[in-house]
């Protein structure tokens, strides 16, 4: 089943028991369906099917809605980040060539300004104004048969999402995710998790991300109530340990960064999170200390480390069965069902030994079909793999990694300048990007420094053209036009010059120890 | 009334808020809700913490790192301003 017919599913079993918990806000699955549906019938009165509908909408039981509603309407849906500058949230929506825009309270005023942009827009709609109140205000609980779309015959070629990631050339590029390769990884997950309707699961990860693709479809599938974290609860460790306690979360799936920040900044080991029965982290390496003692804290959880980029959904995945040692390192772990992992050598031949090291590739039904509007970029990432007298067509990731002698994938690093920061997903190349095109700029750099808690910090030195004058707030008010926060250097240092290797390149490690002397 | 103590500390935080939102255009006092200003995100709620317990010697308890705490920079201040003190009469 496609993932939007799993929650239909979900909704005619059980349509009075409770979907979503926001604050006072509790939603059943009839009345998820219903309010998706009304957004559904709105998106299929003027939108052809396959359209894109832009999803400009904070974490919420509306963007959920809409979300649903898109997918029900036979068309795909592109989450933008309301934190996002305007410059880059107007440039995905072009670049998605979305055909209409879901707007909220918090985000509507900022479009109301952007006629251009959105002029040639078919539907402007707030889900909250024109589908919540009258559908939600109904006494009844909706029947499923009320809530049937004509038009939802799926394929498994048809686009579910678009997720639009960091790129190396200061534009964003969308990952395009097909009704195929979203159901693999849910249904995955529904075969590995035995997530069940008593489970409470934290929405905790923004939705323009990968990870809540599976607190949302998987969740909703089993009949499980979701409970959106607001940004501004979730940017307080105590403040989120609070919420998974008081709203008894069972389910939880965040990003190391966000992990660690609870062990080392919250009552987490005072206390543990009693109900908490799963964790799953995903994004980045957690070093064995913080996650030993966030184990440690929830010693009743299953903790599994999962992998996978965003281009791939997760394809390994790891059970934890005790918390690390010192300086241990955490495998990848075992590909997924239906999903092929290699390691190639750098002829791209395949390598079968363990413990040496080569490029992770992955193939399988999860695995994106490209990047929108981006066909050489797509076919640089791709690769035909030549295995066992097969050959068949994989995704380089850019991770570097190794097969230990246990059979499971191990990580090393990247091979090109993509970095994560607090699970964030960076392209260098992307930022300098942006920094270069300030017209005051001659030359940048951005390097990733290593951080206990947030996995890297970005620091920037920045070249003034020749007889210009240059101040940091300058730079940063420049970046903060065009890039979301999580990219915007931590520190932008002007230099009269920056250090250069014998072949002329910028010497970024020699950057690396300046600022590890400057900013330590 | 505020005390000397939380006085200075408010000083200091709105110091550190300044230099580390790199906004001129900000205008920080003692009520402004920071909720408000985006770039106050949690990499800046750390490095603010950091520093403030840098400048005061006094670690921040953690159940103290909650959005009322930081609501304002005069919240702040008084949470501090009573740690310190509780520190100081150990």
């Amino acid at each position: 089943m496609f993932i939007h017919e799993n929650i239909v599913a979900a909704a005619s079993r059980n349509p009075d028991s409770l979907a979503i918990v926001d604050g006072d806000d509790k939603l059943s699955y009839g009345q998820l369906l219903a309010w998706a549906t009304r957004l559904a019938k709105s998106f299929s009165n003027v939108l052809p099917r396959g359209s894109r509908v832009a999803l400009n909408l904070e974490k919420s039981p509306a963007a959920i809605a809409a979300m649903l509603g898109t997918l029900l309407a036979g068309c795909a849906y592109v989450p933008i980040d309301p934190a996002n500058p305007m410059e880059r949230r107007r440039f995905i929506l072009r670049d998605s060539g979305a055909s209409a825009l879901v707007v909220d309270a918090s985000t509507a005023a900022e479009w109301e300004r952007e006629t251009t942009v959105t002029a040639g827009l078919a539907l402007i709609l707030d889900p909250n104004v024109e589908a919540a109140i009258v559908e939600r205000s109904e006494a009844a609980p909706v029947t499923c048969a009320s809530t049937e779309v004509e038009r939802s015959t799926t394929q498994a070629s048809d686009l579910a999402y678009v997720l639009y990631t960091s790129g190396s050339t200061g534009e964003p590029k969308g990952v395009m995710i097909t009704h195929e390769n979203a159901a693999a990884f849910v249904g995955w997950a529904l075969d590995r998790f035995d997530i069940n309707p008593a489970d409470h699961i934290a929405v905790h990860a923004p939705l323009h991300f990968d990870l809540p693709v599976l607190d949302v479809y998987a969740g909703l599938a089993r009949g499980a109530c979701l409970f959106p974290v607001r940004a501004d609860v979730a940017r307080f460790p105590e403040g989120l340990v609070r919420f998974l306690r008081e709203k008894e979360i069972s389910v939880l799936y965040a990003v190391p960064s966000a992990l660690t920040a609870l062990v080392s900044r919250s009552t987490l080991t005072r206390a543990g999170i009693p109900s908490l029965r799963l964790l799953l982290y995903a994004g980045e390496e957690f070093h064995a200390n913080p996650l030993s003692r966030l184990m440690s804290s929830v010693p009743q959880a299953r903790v599994f480390n999962l992998y996978g980029p965003i281009e791939t959904n997760v394809v390994a995945a790891h059970e934890l069965l005790r918390p690390p040692l010192a300086g241990e390192r955490i495998p990848l772990g075992c590909a997924v069902q239906g999903t092929k992992i290699v390691i190639l050598d750098a002829n791209g031949s395949a390598i079968t030994d363990a413990d040496v090291q080569g490029e992770i590739v992955v193939s399988g039904p999860s695995v994106s079909p490209g990047y929108l509007n981006r066909p050489e970029i797509t076919r640089q990432s791709r690769v035909v793999v030549c295995q066992d007298g097969h050959s068949f067509p994989a995704y380089r990731t850019g991770d570097f990694g190794y097969w230990d002698i246990d059979g499971q994938l191990r990580f090393v690093g990247r091979r090109d300048g993509t970095v994560k920061t607090r699970g964030f997903r960076v392209d260098l190349g992307d930022v300098e990007a942006v920094i270069l095109a300030c017209p005051s700029v001659a030359e940048a750099a951005v390097i990733a420094v290593p951080h206990p808690e947030y996995t890297t910090r970005l620091l920037g030195f920045v070249v003034p053209i020749p007889g210009l004058s240059m101040e940091e707030s300058t730079l940063v008010a420049w970046c903060r036009e065009r890039l979301p926060p999580y990219m915007i250097p931590e520190k932008l240092a002007v230099r009269e010059v920056l250090p250069k290797t014998s072949t002329g390149k910028i010497a970024r490690r020699a950057l690396l120890a300046e600022s590890e002397q400057s900013w330590p | 009334m505020n005390s000397d103590c939380e006085d200075d500390i408010l000083d200091q935080i709105i110091a550190i808020l300044r230099r580390i939102l790199r906004d001129p255009g900000i205008v920080l006092s003692s009520a402004t809700e920071l909720k408000h200003i985006g770039s106050f995100d949690s990499l800046a709620l750390f490095r603010l913490i950091a520093e403030i317990e840098l400048a005061s010697g006094v670690e921040l308890d953690p159940q103290y790192i909650v959005p009322e705490t930081f609501a304002t920079p005069a919240q702040i201040a008084q949470i501090f301003a009573r740690q310190i003190k509780a520190s100081a009469t150990l």
